[in-house]
């Protein structure tokens, strides 16, 4: 490969050597007998697996064929491809894999995502009030239980060449949704256990795809138990004072432009993980009724048909809308929402488009982490 | 590409494509993502490279492939780590100390300071790649891949030395 270094070379292999990257050694031959092991294994488990059916579409896109003709064959691979993720009839791909937007009382669909809505003092002090006439969770359970589902975003690489302005070849990215159940338990000693179930990717109709994934995403279960360095009844440690509560979860040397987005960052994180007492939920309202920038879109109901008011707020970066949605009567958080408000490189998706989206399906006590 | 084949390019391909996770990645991390992206190839149906232009694209094409699962893990690990500033108080601390901890931490926290771009091309220099095969893998003539590493070399330099001395 590298015959001999110039300066700049040098220069940035002392930078590399700096943070400790080294240059790949050969391996000694106990690694290099894992790595075959393990690679034998892969290789056994990939060709177990049957490849895609021959496409209709010229696929020897790597043949030099003159640029006008490569260019033909680039676009009619490319035409194929979208036509497997997508079908004809349906909208583009990017927007068709994205869930359906929620509708919302209090704004049009085609305004969501447009930072357009309400002054939500009055929801959200609503909110409050309900949540502090709920009763407490039973604490004779040790355990706290939060269950999840949601769907996440995942972006790569699509294995389609497509010409550059330069003629040099790249690839489009492709963007899927991943669902994902998630279940954790929170034990007395701040110990968390997760038990994590990722789907396959999603078709346009929202059932998994049959479709050989290029995306790398496959179904998966994972179980894990790690100490989250907390206490375990970390919300109820915070401040009581709604003011000290958001500077302590929303501090304005850090979100001096985006504290509502801030604080809902923090929110649907603490309720994605604790069972929160009504009392402290009562005072995050009141919290997130000082923030500036959180607005309402209304009511709703949410994707596990639960009637909910959603409150907005700009999100950081720029170009995303988080959306948090609470239980009218009872205060409780519902879950949470992103859209994606503006294009965004890092996405393959067309704007307004829900990114992700989270439903907390229960958070209760319980005796015992789990099965 | 028939089984027999699909190996050859296998075996031919992976020393270099685990080289490039390795340095982005923890070993396990590493070895499944190199999976992944075979898994990809295998799936797509493509054609045995039937010369050294052919096999060059098909070289591209994996590192490519590749790059994007290695992005995914980085955008998972942010994903993870912005988890953690939020769920713990002194989260600051952690992502300091992971910065310090053991070497392969230490490198992913200074990778992931880096854009997937950029990464990308500090990672393809790191395995041995000259300018020209960076141009070949890359898409791009040599002028412009030795003014992207350039660049990703500028940006490297400018984390290490404000981020470095700063906290």
């Amino acid at each position: 490969m590298n015959d001999r270094p110039n300066d700049g070379e040098l220069e940035l292999r002392a930078l590399l050597d700096s943070i400790g990257m080294e240059s790949p050694r050969a391996p000694s031959p106990a690694q290099a007998a894992i790595d075959r092991a393990r690679a034998e294994r892969d290789l056994a488990q990939i060709t177990a697996t049957a490849p895609a059916p021959p496409t209709a579409a010229p696929r020897s896109w790597w043949v030099r064929v003159g640029a006008a003709a490569a260019a033909v064959v680039v676009l009619a691979v490319a035409a194929v491809v979208t036509i497997m993720v997508v079908p004809s009839s349906s909208p583009p791909a990017a927007a068709a894999l994205t869930p359906p937007m929620l509708s919302y009382s209090g704004i049009e669909v085609s305004a969501v995502g447009q930072l357009t809505g309400t002054s939500a003092a009055q929801v959200l002090a609503g909110l409050a009030q309900a949540a502090e006439a709920q009763p407490a969770p039973d604490p004779s359970l040790p355990v706290q239980r939060i269950e999840q589902y949601g769907w996440w975003s995942t972006t790569e690489l699509s294995t389609t060449p497509s010409p550059g302005p330069d003629g040099s070849i790249s690839r489009a990215k492709a963007s899927v949704m991943v669902p994902v159940q998630r279940t954790s338990y929170l034990l007395p000693d701040g110990t968390m256990r997760t038990l994590e179930q990722n789907g396959s990717p999603l078709d346009q109709d929202g059932r998994p795809s049959d479709t050989p994934s290029s995306w790398g995403v496959t179904a998966s279960a994972s179980d894990n138990t790690f100490s989250t360095g907390q206490p375990a009844d970390y919300p109820e440690t915070l401040p009581a004072d709604p003011a000290r509560l958001l500077a302590e979860l929303a501090p304005t040397k850090d979100c001096a432009k985006t504290q509502g987005d801030c604080l809902f960052q923090q929110l649907t994180s603490i309720y994605s993980s604790y069972v929160v007492s009504p009392q402290r939920t009562a005072e995050m309202w009141r919290a997130a009724a000082l923030a500036p920038g959180i607005t309402t879109l209304g009511t709703t109901t949410d994707r596990l048909g639960r009637a909910a008011v959603a409150l907005a707020a700009p999100a950081e970066p720029a170009g995303e809308e988080i959306v948090v949605l609470a239980d009218p009567t009872t205060g409780a958080v519902l879950g949470s929402e992103t859209i994606l408000t503006k294009h965004d490189p890092a996405y393959a998706f067309t704007p307004p488009a829900v990114i992700s989206f989270t439903a907390i399906v229960a958070a209760d006590r319980v005796a015992a982490s789990g099965p | 590409v028939e089984r027999d084949e699909f190996e050859k390019v296998y075996w031919e391909l992976h020393p270099g494509l685990l080289g490039y996770a390795r340095g982005q990645l923890d070993d396990a991390a590493a070895h499944d993502a190199v999976a992944a992206t075979f898994l990809t190839l295998w799936q797509k149906d493509l054609a045995y490279p039937v010369d050294d232009g052919a096999a060059r694209r098909l070289t591209a094409l994996a590192y490519e492939v590749l790059r994007g699962h290695v992005t995914n893990e980085y955008r998972s690990r942010e994903r993870r780590t912005a988890l953690w500033r939020r769920l713990v108080s002194d989260g600051e601390r952690i992502v300091d100390s992971v910065r310090h901890s053991d070497g392969a931490s230490s490198v992913r926290y200074w990778l992931g300071r880096l854009s997937d771009a950029d990464r990308h091309v500090i990672a393809l220099f790191n395995v041995g790649y000259s300018v020209e095969e960076m141009a070949e893998i890359l898409g791009c003539s040599v002028p412009a891949a030795a003014r992207r590493r350039d660049r990703a070399k500028a940006r490297l330099r400018e984390i290490i030395t404000t981020d470095g001395g700063g906290r």
